[in-house]
């Protein structure tokens, strides 16, 4: 029951933005280098993988950290990071392969306006959003890590996901927006969670420039993996244990 | 007479009571009520950037300007403003109440069950951000848009705006009502809040039948479309007139769902 509502929840805000890009698309064929019917697969791959990368692991982690539910883990002859990591792919993974059953149903109904780009792209795809779950992960627990500095990491939690999720290119493409947000947009990690693999799925990236995000991926994975341990241990030195 | 007149003082004097209390708890996080008040100005800056990409292209979108959009949108934080403000977080706690069987304990209290369910507290996170989104766009499309002033304009979308907010509260009551017959109805909630969205558009995009819908079925086109296109003369007055006969079914169909609701209410928890 909770999974068909959150499943309308999705096709509410899907239908909005169908009805806005409808009226923006009356008078005109192309809006920038999209036709309405690229910018409807732009739309439904952005729900698509809005369901594959949320996650509630940092909000879960920095609870445990201001409750003081982590001194728990930290008796345990476990890494409470690893162990976080698994739960994290175990239930991405799994939302990966039932949102793909979706929108193969979608796919089915709607073969004009959502288009599918063959297999092969679409398994690039799959690949590419595989390596993005871990970029994922590492925010979450950047995000998370925060609890060890400050009071209520949950206040800075929805407004920092939200300017994520926009950079991101939830809302709009990032080759659609102003010069200046596009520049930092196209830099910043957050492409890889939707804007890049919808534009891989999409064929609009030449190989060289899959290569090329590719490369800025792993380096986004290197820095925030070595931000995140600098932080967590000295977040583990501050941690009194005492939850609040 | 004098009786509704008492009544109406005792209300009024419990309910400063319940806001000077909810002030208070929000004097003692200062710091956390200032950074809730961040998220609204983040989430209704990424709205506005959507506008700003769209008219880079488009002069207008089904006959709406970026400024009359503008306004548009404001109206409908203010809506949001005061209802936040005065009633959704109340009929959310309402929804948890139910369902852990702790209603029991307002159905004991010697007051109207219905008015303290949805008016127990006032809701100050993200006050701040609201009045600022507000008055930035309600305020800069005014000045962009030049528009001719009279007595007439002002009340029809004073008015509106009255009945904007009585539609939102009696939808969004009858919805939070739903608890006392089913277990999980936070879902309902999220949905209609979601739709809400639909009203921060102009209607004139959406198919015929669709608008009906919106208009009648699920009349969330009340809330901010009716009173801005009302003042923006894109739509006739007698709309707003429309709105308070939807307010008196609203109320009707509440009030009988909600009383059949307290009947049904078993007070277990789930």
């Amino acid at each position: 029951m909770e999974f068909l509502g959150h499943m309308m929840l999705g096709l509410i805000s899907l239908l909005i933005m169908y009805f806005i890009w409808l009226a923006v698309f009356k008078d005109r064929q192309y809006f920038g280098s999209y036709t309405f019917s690229s910018m409807m697969t732009y739309l439904v791959m952005v729900r698509f993988l809005h369901f594959v990368k949320r996650s509630s692991v940092g909000r879960r982690m920095a609870d445990e950290i201001k409750e003081g539910g982590l001194s728990d883990y930290l008796l345990r002859p476990v890494s409470y990071l690893r162990w976080q990591l698994s739960s994290f792919l175990a239930e991405r993974f799994f939302e990966l392969i039932l949102r793909v059953l979706m929108l193969f149903v979608f796919l089915y109904f709607f073969p004009r306006t959502f288009n599918f780009p063959g297999f092969s792209r679409f398994l690039t795809v799959i690949v590419f959003l595989t390596i993005s779950l871990f970029l994922n992960f590492l925010i979450n627990v950047l995000i998370a890590v925060m609890a060890f500095f400050v009071t209520d990491v949950r206040l800075f939690h929805s407004t920092i996901l939200m300017i994520f999720d926009f950079l991101a290119g939830s809302l709009l493409p990032i080759d659609l927006m102003p010069d200046f947000i596009k520049k930092i947009g196209l830099i910043l990690p957050f492409q890889f969670w939707i804007y890049f693999p919808i534009k891989i799925y999409q064929g609009s990236l030449s190989s060289d420039e899959i290569s090329k995000g590719l490369v800025l991926c792993f380096v986004w994975i290197f820095i925030l993996f070595f931000s995140a341990r600098y932080l967590w241990r000295k977040g583990i030195k501050n941690y009194e244990a005492i939850g609040q | 007479m004098k009786r509704l007149a008492n009544k109406f003082k005792r209300y009024l004097k419990l309910y400063f009571y319940l806001v000077k209390f909810s002030v208070m708890n929000v004097l003692i996080y200062r710091i956390n009520s200032l950074i809730m008040g961040i998220t609204p100005v983040v989430w209704m800056a990424t709205s506005v950037s959507l506008f700003v990409v769209i008219f880079g292209g488009a002069k207008q979108i089904a006959g709406w300007g970026f400024w009359e959009l503008t306004f548009l949108l404001g109206v409908h934080e203010l809506i949001y403003l005061f209802s936040w403000l005065t009633f959704v977080n109340n009929l959310m706690g309402f929804t948890r109440l139910v369902q852990l069987g702790r209603f029991d304990h307002i159905l004991l209290r010697p007051v109207n069950h219905r008015f303290f369910v949805s008016f127990n507290s006032i809701d100050l996170s993200g006050v701040l951000g609201g009045i600022f989104n507000t008055v930035c766009l309600i305020g800069l499309s005014l000045i962009k848009l030049n528009l001719s002033f009279s007595p007439s304009k002002f009340i029809f979308f004073t008015f509106g705006l009255i009945i904007s907010y009585l539609v939102f509260y009696f939808l969004f009551f009858l919805l939070s009502s739903f608890c006392l017959y089913w277990t999980k109805t936070e879902i309902f909630a999220d949905w209609f809040m979601e739709a809400t969205d639909f009203d921060r558009y102009p209607a004139e995009m959406y198919s015929d039948w669709f608008r009906f819908f919106l208009f009648t079925f699920l009349p969330i086109l009340f809330l901010a479309y009716t009173p801005a296109a009302i003042f923006l003369g894109k739509l006739p007055w007698y709309y707003a007139f429309f709105g308070l006969l939807i307010v008196v079914w609203l109320y009707i169909i509440s009030t009988i769902i909600w009383r059949k609701g307290l009947r049904h209410y078993q007070s277990a928890s789930s």
